[in-house]
């Protein structure tokens, strides 16, 4: 017998332990599992998307969590596939779709009148949301002039003080080499050493680089940094209690979330289905209003306060200042960045 | 025999451990080149009274003097002791040789004398060519030897042993005894030998002090402490003894259980107790104390009888053994016979 | 009749043996096979990667290095506290054991995040140091070398120092009162008899700790910065970020085998010292 990463992966899948037999969920009727980021998130979710489509079509759903491209790996090479449905990110597409782990979407079903933008819909995969990689630091930190854009934040003169950026590639290259004066359409593909060697100059001011949402958030409320990037939506509840932290749009990452199929996944229809439903631009627009995340919901601004509108990271002001990450060059070049990126944080 | 022994005095040494007195007014005085055993049940006080010399514990009241100078102030590693004892107390980690070495390397000596004199020391306990091997690869004798050459190896003018023979079998403690014997007369130092086997003190001892409830009961030679017991509980420690009850009395004499009346010496006190040696006593033909054999003891080189007298008294005696002449049997009567000058007349 | 006993005996094992059959010796030739496969089966070049690779020999270095650090650092630290414990009465060193122990009942997790909130820049030390007028800009003790070791070695004395005092117990006190009577001082009886005769123990507890710490994730990934991270940030990485598990497999097999070399290191070292055979837990 040869191994191959395949049968391997049926005992480490195995031990995971984690799987619920999908077996079991077709007997009961019809359970789809849907896999997100969990959390807080999980809940808003279920009251508004969930539990109305099981009223609705008498499907059940089960969230599940992480979301983790590993595991969706593991599930579809091992064929014991438990999700219907997964979040993805625009790269983790680019690659889940090319290694085969996606199903293609039928929009026929998703989006029988043809009314979603092209940019919403990729064969693979549907845009779930966007949101935006940007600037955010503390407003007591600078008398007068305020950050305003990745030249200020590499400024450790005019802006002295210990700073933090996620600790991966993404988004933080563009931004070095925007600080580095390349213009936002000429941003790709991107020249990764000089995007490496802008970095070395602030290098010594980032006594550490951020991996989750929730610790750049406690990073700049516990005063450990003065400045870092983020997760737009991160900031607009600090604010909401008080909290002395602003953020600017001004040459954010428009980043966008998927919403996937696994290959081989148990329940393809009512899975659609439930996609579907998600479209609804009413619940879409309540949705927003809770997680800043907007999707491309044909509709959904008409049910929404201007002035909100122009705190969402697709409002076309924000959009405008913002450049689009090109989740295509970057599952292309991932690997490989990522081992650069490695070396040059870790060495 | 160099005359290198130091004398050692204990002057009104009193030392308690809570409740308990381990030293009551103790005084000792030892002379130059003495052997002396502490000897007595555990309990006594005999390891006290080392600890204290030793240094290993502070005395209460008192004073301790070697050649005459209080060493009370003296801390323990400038007391210039040597020292074995019971648990060997090898150093696991060094070498036969090693461990040897040890109290001439604390004297800061030069290395190649330290060898010489180590070597010389361990040759005087026949381990000469163990000098590498490590204290777990040697047997209890073996052992107790190197503990002795490395207590001996900077001639210590005072040496203390505290029960050095009790882990081994009787045998090998035979054949050491007489080695250590031999190995103090040459040294010449001052011994202090703690034990609670009287044949130990009794072969080894130039006097012996017998110990219990932290005061000397008795000091003398061995000689004396066999055939002058101090008191009953002496008489019952040091070698076996029928310790007769002596019941009612006049001027001229007592009665002692089994063995009828005796005379008693114008002007002697009316004794506790009246002991005789085992081996004192004979049989006769007639004119003895009549009894009855009830058990016969095999022992080697002599034959045990238990014999019960005819008011109930158990009796010890021992006779050399004749060999092709069969023991008495339990059951047959004999007559006991002995020496009013044999008789040991015991206060309480 | 005697090795019927022995069979009988070894039954008692068969719990423990199946239970790491099934946790540790199937993932753990899981993980030994997975260094050799790559796309298209067999493959050499996850684990020849370990040589090329200048970021994987880097890496190692610095997990032996902080292991190394970490450990001495304990002993230093934990080698007076056991003794100190090592002398007291039985009855009051199981209450300084039971204390020692307490951390333990406190998650690695909770205890790392503790130093968080103590090292912060707004944190406690911090505060206390810019109100004492030490210093005016808060230090940066967080996201450093120092906050590494300071996590570490908070969680990793009990490991060392219970071993430590376990072969301190155990070595007779006898022997002390024969040096001391052989005319060492208090200080030379130390060091030339309890000193030699403990390092069994202490070694052991070394040793544990030693092999705990080339493992170590939490407390780096938490306290460190990006030169702080270790193999186990490294294999994270290659499992979770660039998916290169044969690598990630690869690495774990060079650290199982660099902790084996060091087991094979002290037992070599250690196999002629009677002291040590027992690891110095008993005699």
């Amino acid at each position: 017998m040869t191994i191959t990463r395949r049968n391997f992966n049926l005992g480490s899948v195995a031990a995971l332990g984690a799987l619920a037999a999908p077996a079991m969920a077709r007997a009961e009727g019809t359970t789809i599992v849907v896999n997100g980021s969990g959390g807080s998130l999980e809940t808003v979710i279920r009251d508004m998307f969930e539990l109305p489509f099981t009223e609705q079509t008498g499907i059940k759903v089960r969230a599940s969590a992480p979301v983790s491209l590993p595991k969706l790996k593991a599930m579809v090479e091992s064929g014991n596939v438990e999700w219907d449905l997964t979040e993805l990110n625009g790269d983790d597409v680019v690659i889940a779709t090319k290694n085969g782990w996606l199903e293609e979407l039928d929009y026929s079903i998703i989006d029988p009148e043809g009314l979603l933008p092209e940019m919403a819909k990729e064969p693979t995969a549907l845009v779930r949301a966007s949101y935006s990689t940007v600037l955010a630091y503390r407003t007591d930190r600078y008398e007068g002039e305020q950050p305003s854009s990745w030249a200020d934040f590499w400024d450790v003169e005019r802006f002295p003080g210990p700073r933090s950026l996620e600790n991966s590639p993404k988004g933080t290259l563009e931004f070095a080499l925007l600080a580095d004066g390349v213009a936002p359409e000429d941003l790709y593909p991107l020249d990764v050493e000089r995007a490496l060697s802008k970095l070395d100059e602030i290098k010594a001011h980032i006594p550490v680089w951020w991996s989750t949402g929730a610790q750049h958030v406690q990073l700049l409320i516990d005063g450990e940094v003065n400045m870092t990037s983020c997760w737009n939506g991160r900031i607009s509840p600090l604010q909401t209690e008080g909290k002395p932290v602003a953020i600017t749009f001004n040459e954010g990452a428009l980043m966008l979330s998927y919403m996937g199929m696994p290959k081989g996944a148990p329940h393809p229809k009512e899975a659609m289905e439930f996609l579907k439903f998600r479209l609804n631009p009413k619940l879409a627009a309540d949705f927003v209003k809770v997680v800043p995340y907007p999707g491309f919901v044909p509709g959904m601004f008409d049910y929404l306060e201007p002035d909100f509108v122009e705190t969402l990271p697709t409002a076309p002001k924000n959009a405008a200042a913002q450049f689009k990450f090109n989740s295509q060059w970057w599952a292309e070049n991932l690997e490989e960045v990522t081992e650069r990126w490695t070396e040059w944080t870790l060495l | 025999m160099k005359d290198t022994g130091a004398t050692i005095e204990f002057r009104n040494v009193r030392k308690e451990f809570g409740a308990f007195t381990a030293l009551d007014n103790f005084c000792l005085e030892v002379g130059a080149g003495e052997f002396m055993t502490l000897l007595g049940p555990s309990g006594s006080g005999k390891t006290t009274a080392l600890n204290a010399l030793a240094g290993f514990i502070d005395v209460g009241q008192g004073d301790i003097l070697i050649d005459g100078i209080s060493i009370r102030q003296t801390p323990t590693e400038k007391r210039n002791i040597g020292m074995v004892f019971q648990s060997y107390s090898l150093f696991p980690h060094r070498n036969v040789l090693a461990n040897v070495s040890f109290p001439l390397q604390m004297r800061k000596m030069h290395k190649a004398e330290v060898r010489q004199r180590s070597m010389k020391a361990l040759e005087m306990v026949q381990l000469a060519e163990l000098a590498q091997r490590m204290p777990h690869e040697l047997s209890g004798g073996q052992k107790q030897r190197v503990a002795i050459a490395r207590a001996l190896v900077f001639e210590p003018r005072v040496l203390l042993m505290d029960e050095p023979l009790g882990a081994l079998d009787l045998k090998l403690r035979e054949s050491l005894q007489l080695e250590l014997k031999a190995l103090q007369k040459q040294i010449g130092s001052t011994v202090i030998f703690v034990t609670h086997d009287q044949g130990e003190a009794l072969t080894l001892s130039d006097r012996i002090a017998v110990m219990d409830q932290g005061e000397i009961q008795q000091i003398c030679t061995p000689q004396e402490l066999y055939d002058q017991p101090a008191s009953t509980f002496i008489a019952n420690f040091i070698g076996s003894n029928n310790i007769l009850r002596v019941g009612g009395a006049d001027q001229h004499s007592i009665q002692v259980e089994g063995l009828g009346r005796i005379p008693l010496k114008p002007g002697t006190e009316k004794p506790y107790a009246v002991g005789l040696r085992p081996e004192l006593i004979r049989r006769t033909e007639s004119d003895g104390v009549p009894a009855m054999v009830e058990q016969t003891i095999f022992s080697g080189e002599a034959i045990r009888y238990i014999a019960r007298t005819e008011d109930g008294t158990e009796i010890l005696l021992v006779e050399p053994r004749h060999p092709g002449e069969a023991p008495l049997a339990a059951g047959q009567s004999i007559a006991l016979g002995f020496d009013f000058e044999n008789l040991i007349f015991l206060p309480k | 009749m005697k090795a019927k006993q022995n069979w009988r005996l070894m039954a008692l094992l068969l719990p423990a043996i199946a239970l790491i059959c099934v946790l540790f010796l199937n993932p753990l030739v899981g993980v030994l096979i997975q260094s050799f496969v790559g796309d298209d089966g067999f493959t050499l070049k996850s684990i020849s990667k370990l040589w090329t690779s200048r970021l994987a020999r880097v890496v190692l270095e610095r997990t032996f290095w902080l292991a190394f650090t970490v450990t001495v650092i304990c002993l230093l630290v934990g080698y007076p506290a056991a003794y100190y414990m090592s002398q007291l009465r039985p009855r009051k060193r199981a209450m300084i054991t039971y204390l020692v122990l307490l951390p333990f009942w406190i998650s690695i997790l909770i205890r790392t995040y503790t130093w968080i909130i103590l090292l912060g820049r707004e944190g406690l030390v911090n505060n206390a140091l810019q109100w004492l007028g030490l210093t005016e800009q808060p230090v940066q003790f967080l996201y450093t070398n120092f906050a590494v070791h300071l996590g570490m070695v908070q969680i990793l004395l009990p490991i060392v120092i219970l071993p430590t005092v376990a072969g301190m117990v155990n070595i007779d006190g006898g022997l002390i009162k024969a040096a001391r009577v052989m005319g060492a001082s208090p200080i030379r009886a130390f060091w030339s008899v309890f000193f030699p005769l403990s390092l069994s123990g202490a070694a052991t507890g070394g040793l544990i700790c030693f092999i705990l710490s080339l493992g170590f994730y939490v407390t780096p990934t938490l306290l460190g910065g990006q030169k702080s991270l270790i193999i186990a940030n490294l294999i994270d990485l290659q499992v979770h970020k660039t998916l290169n598990w044969g690598f990630a497999a690869a690495l774990a097999t060079a650290l199982l085998l660099a902790t084996l070399l060091c087991l094979l290191i002290f037992w070599l070292a250690t196999r002629n010292r009677p002291e040590f055979a027992t690891g110095g837990l008993s005699r």
